[in-house]
């Protein structure tokens, strides 16, 4: 294999690891949020209290 | 009619159960056992907000152990019809993800009349296809694993195939490294190489009652170390059909009082695990038996069976009562250990955690452990 084509594959696995590490709980936020019906309030996101 | 249709009619003829999946063989037993899962030290937080039925936070805090430094872990999941999203964070950075998406969605269940029937039908496994991905990242590079993983569970076996950590451009072995001025010499020479953890497994019901299976396992961490491994296993799962409708009839007879749940339904069955690795001599033993509504109980047998040899067993219970749910532990090298779950109102609980350590210390070393839990 070519060194600098080992050399992105390297890095690109690097960035992915980094996205995820980063973007993975806000995507869940995001995602449970988008999908839920109808839209609970965010307060509840710290305490179950919240109404 | 072909070859191939003949096998499959004898195949479904014989009627055989779900295997379920290679990891869950053991879970009867380990959801009884799991002592540390359930044990633990100090003061323990625990809130839980369901945002909507397929969505929740929540929020763990963890203080006062002498073992453990002080810690908060966030965490939220994600159920959506075919995928699962779960991920915890907690405080030092680190993160734990897993992504489940199912390629074959399960049959809707058949409409039960009665709860009980349901619920056998619930504890059944179910053919499903998912693949996996599970991740553990720190903040430093060198403890993060990256788990891919394929369960397949078809109607009477099972294929997975799990990867750790694979890198398919590691560097090439020390022995077999290029070089630069002698290309002639090694010219097949890669400048490559694959790392990781490959597993491969399989299991098949035999007949209605018994399960046998083999796992593969292909250790190669670093370019140049390589090691396998394979071991077996096999399951007898029993069902009392005439016990159980005979305990649940009784149950019946009794009209529903207020402010009490009804008792957990009943499905009697004993479980017995076997798993045995042939090349370090690991033996791995397991029992299971419901003894009625409320009670399970559960050994385990750890033992080294070649070369030094060494065992561990483990007995223990759990104990469903209206309010409160008990387990209870103790193993060979003299551990004990009790938790207590206090429901003392809906989404409110309270936990008692103790643990001693006869081995240790003049006399044993004790753990105490207390939390509260909140989910609403």
């Amino acid at each position: 294999m070519n060194e600098e084509t080992k050399e992105k594959l390297i890095r690109a696995a690097d960035f992915g690891r980094k996205a995820i590490h980063i973007g993975f709980i806000p995507l869940i936020i995001y995602l449970g949020y988008k999908n839920s019906n109808p839209k609970p309030s965010l307060l509840r996101l710290i305490s179950p209290l919240a109404a | 009619m072909g070859l191939f249709d003949r096998v499959r009619k004898i195949r479904e003829s014989l009627d055989l159960p779900c295997p379920g999946s290679f990891e869950a063989l053991h879970r009867e037993a380990k959801s009884v056992l799991a002592s540390p899962q359930y044990l633990f030290e100090g003061a323990k937080i625990e809130l839980q907000s369901n945002l909507s039925p397929n969505f929740q936070v929540t929020h763990l805090m963890s203080f006062a152990s002498q073992a453990n430094p002080n810690q908060y872990i966030f965490g939220a999941v994600y159920g959506g019809p075919r995928s699962l999203l779960q991920g915890q964070i907690d405080t030092d950075g680190s993160l734990f993800a897993r992504a489940h998406y199912n390629w074959k969605l399960p049959p809707p269940p058949p409409l039960f009349t009665d709860i009980y029937e349901q619920a056998a039908y619930m504890a059944r496994p179910q053919p499903q296809s998912t693949t996996k991905f599970i991740a553990q990242l720190s903040t430093d590079d060198g403890h993060s694993v990256i788990n891919l993983e394929h369960d397949h569970v078809g109607k009477d076996y099972a294929v997975n195939v799990k990867l750790f950590n694979p890198n398919i451009v590691d560097n090439p072995p020390k022995y077999a490294e290029p070089i630069p001025d002698n290309k002639h010499l090694f010219g097949n020479s890669k400048n490559t190489s694959t790392t990781g953890i490959f597993i491969a497994s399989f299991l098949k019901s035999i007949t209605k009652n018994l399960t046998v299976g083999a796992e593969y396992l292909l250790q190669k961490q670093t370019p140049e170390m390589e090691e396998s491994n394979i071991s077996f296993v096999a399951r007898y799962s029993g069902r009392l059909n005439e016990h159980f409708t005979r305990m649940n009839e009784s149950v019946k007879a009794y009209p529903p009082r207020p402010n009490i749940p009804p008792p957990p339904p009943y499905i009697p069955r004993y479980v017995l695990t076997a798993t045995y690795q042939p090349a370090n001599g690991v033996f791995n033993a397991s029992y299971y038996y419901k003894l009625n509504h409320r009670l399970e109980m559960a050994t385990e047998l750890q033992a080294l069976v070649n070369g030094r040899k060494e065992a561990l067993c483990s007995a223990g219970f759990k104990l469903d009562t209206h309010y409160a749910t008990i387990r209870g532990i103790v193993d060979s090298k003299g551990k004990i250990g009790t938790v207590l779950e206090e429901r003392l109102a809906p989404g409110f609980a309270f936990t008692l955690s103790g643990e001693m350590d006869y081995s240790k210390g003049q006399g044993g070393v004790g753990k105490l452990g207390f939390g509260f839990s909140l989910e609403a």
